[in-house]
């Protein structure tokens, strides 16, 4: 038995790795347009083994950027929260479930823009035009207490 | 035995994994008190704003568009147009100061927040355009809140409206964020007011006077009640003098303990409360977030 226990350790640790499900979050989300007042036009490369997986991490870039960084050159320059850190740890059941798809009712279009392919150092990627309801997302992070209502 | 193990652990690994996605977020909201906000015209000196509003239609669209803004937000404006009404025109008028107008609409509307728009018509041989500036300010200290200048695109049109329109749209957004940010740093680090505390000509203390047995000056009181009574004991002495001291920052809570607003005239009433515990009679007066007490 006692030989297995390292085993059984290294077993444990890789599937809760995976359950996790890390993501790279890259900085590579651009603002396109605001098509519509309340919603916002973006371009977001994401990374990923297989496509839908670099698809996925596009899309939850694109969500990311716009909640935690802003959107320069967009009406939501400023971000949604101020401390990234802050609120996604105490938030962190909020936005596990939000990055693991959640994000997709506020999410109105996310077409390719490119082809999945190798980029520069080998690792593959895509990017997304990903159309964004700014509004609703708004209204859901206030409802769920994740961010103040307009005030004080 | 070992596939005994692995099986508790994958059952162990999917309860946690189960409880995990069932832990549901925090669903109540912050409690947020709103200030009281009303959109107002820019209008120049001598001007009246009512008047000025009532004759440009691409103002009226501008201010209706901000308003827009804030109900979108789910944040009900103060009606600037019913609240002039309530003034009384004539007696500004008798006062030969319109000037005062504003001043009067601003403080009868109980507004904690003005925001002025202002609407400007280019016309150039590249087409028409309209270029809209929203201001926001604190109507306690007049301090600037947001500013952005919208500009719409330029078209061969005279539907002067519509540039008003998406002018005020390009930039609504971006200007509420940036008034919330603002909001957002008043409830962490506090409300800007400035206190200065005097005596009046019959005053038998001043700032050296010893306080009762202590043998503590009134200054070194007043600044010890301040460390205690000031939002996280913020507070800048910009000086003291026998006769004076002058706190020309300090930060006040933006709501009391029961979770009202608190204003610069609660902390006043605080102030003289305290200063009459002690057995010093005074007089206050408060001008927007300026607080001045007078000691008797």
């Amino acid at each position: 038995m006692k030989t297995h226990l390292p085993v059984l350790f290294s077993l444990t640790l890789l599937l809760a790795t995976a359950c996790n499900s890390a993501r790279t979050i890259s900085g590579e989300v651009n603002f396109i347009s605001a098509p519509e007042p309340g919603t916002v036009l973006v371009s977001a490369g994401g990374y990923g083994p297989t496509k839908p997986q670099a698809i996925s991490n596009a899309e939850a870039n694109a969500f990311s950027t716009l909640i935690f960084k802003g959107l320069p050159g967009s009406q939501q320059q400023l971000p949604m929260l101020t401390d990234e850190a802050a609120s996604r740890k105490q938030h962190s059941a909020y936005f596990d479930q939000f990055f693991k798809g959640g994000y997709k009712p506020f999410m109105m279009l996310s077409e390719a823009q490119s082809t999945y392919a190798a980029g520069r150092k080998g690792r593959k990627n895509i990017t997304q035009r990903v159309k964004i309801n700014v509004d609703a997302l708004r209204r859901d992070l206030e409802i769920n207490g994740i961010t103040r209502k307009f005030g004080l | 035995m070992f596939r005994k193990h692995i099986f508790t652990l994958l059952f162990m690994g999917l309860v946690y994994n189960t409880v995990a996605q069932d832990s549901k977020p925090a669903t109540e909201a912050p409690r947020t008190i709103q200030p009281s906000i009303m959109v107002i015209p820019f209008a120049r000196e001598n001007q009246d704003m009512r008047k000025v509003l009532e004759n440009d239609i691409n103002l009226r669209v501008a201010v209706t568009k901000v308003k827009e803004g804030f109900d979108k937000r789910g944040f009900s404006t103060v009606d600037f147009v019913a609240k002039s009404k309530l003034v009384n025109n004539d007696k500004a008028m008798e006062m030969n100061n319109l000037s005062s107008l504003k001043q009067q609409i601003i403080e009868l509307s109980g507004a904690d927040i003005y925001v002025e728009t202002e609407a400007n018509v280019n016309r150039t041989d590249g087409g028409n355009s309209i270029t809209v500036i929203v201001t926001a300010y604190d109507a306690f200290s007049g301090l600037s809140l947001a500013n952005k200048v919208g500009n719409s695109p330029k078209f061969y049109t005279d539907n002067f409206e519509k540039l008003a329109e998406k002018a005020a749209e390009s930039i609504i957004e971006d200007f509420l964020n940036t008034m919330q940010s603002k909001f957002d740093e008043i409830v962490k680090n506090g409300r800007i007011a400035a206190l200065n505390i005097t005596f009046s000509e019959n005053a038998t203390t001043d700032m050296d006077t010893e306080v009762g047995d202590t043998g503590q000056m009134f200054s070194e009181l007043m600044e010890k009640w301040l460390e205690e009574n000031t939002f996280k004991g913020y507070f800048h002495l910009q000086g003291v003098t026998a006769t004076k001291m002058i706190v020309d920052e300090l930060r006040l809570p933006f709501q009391d303990a029961n979770g009202n607003n608190y204003r610069p005239t609660k902390f006043a009433a605080e102030l003289r409360n305290y200063l009459k515990k002690m057995g010093f009679e005074s007089t206050r007066d408060v001008q927007g977030s300026k607080i001045f007490i007078t000691i008797n």
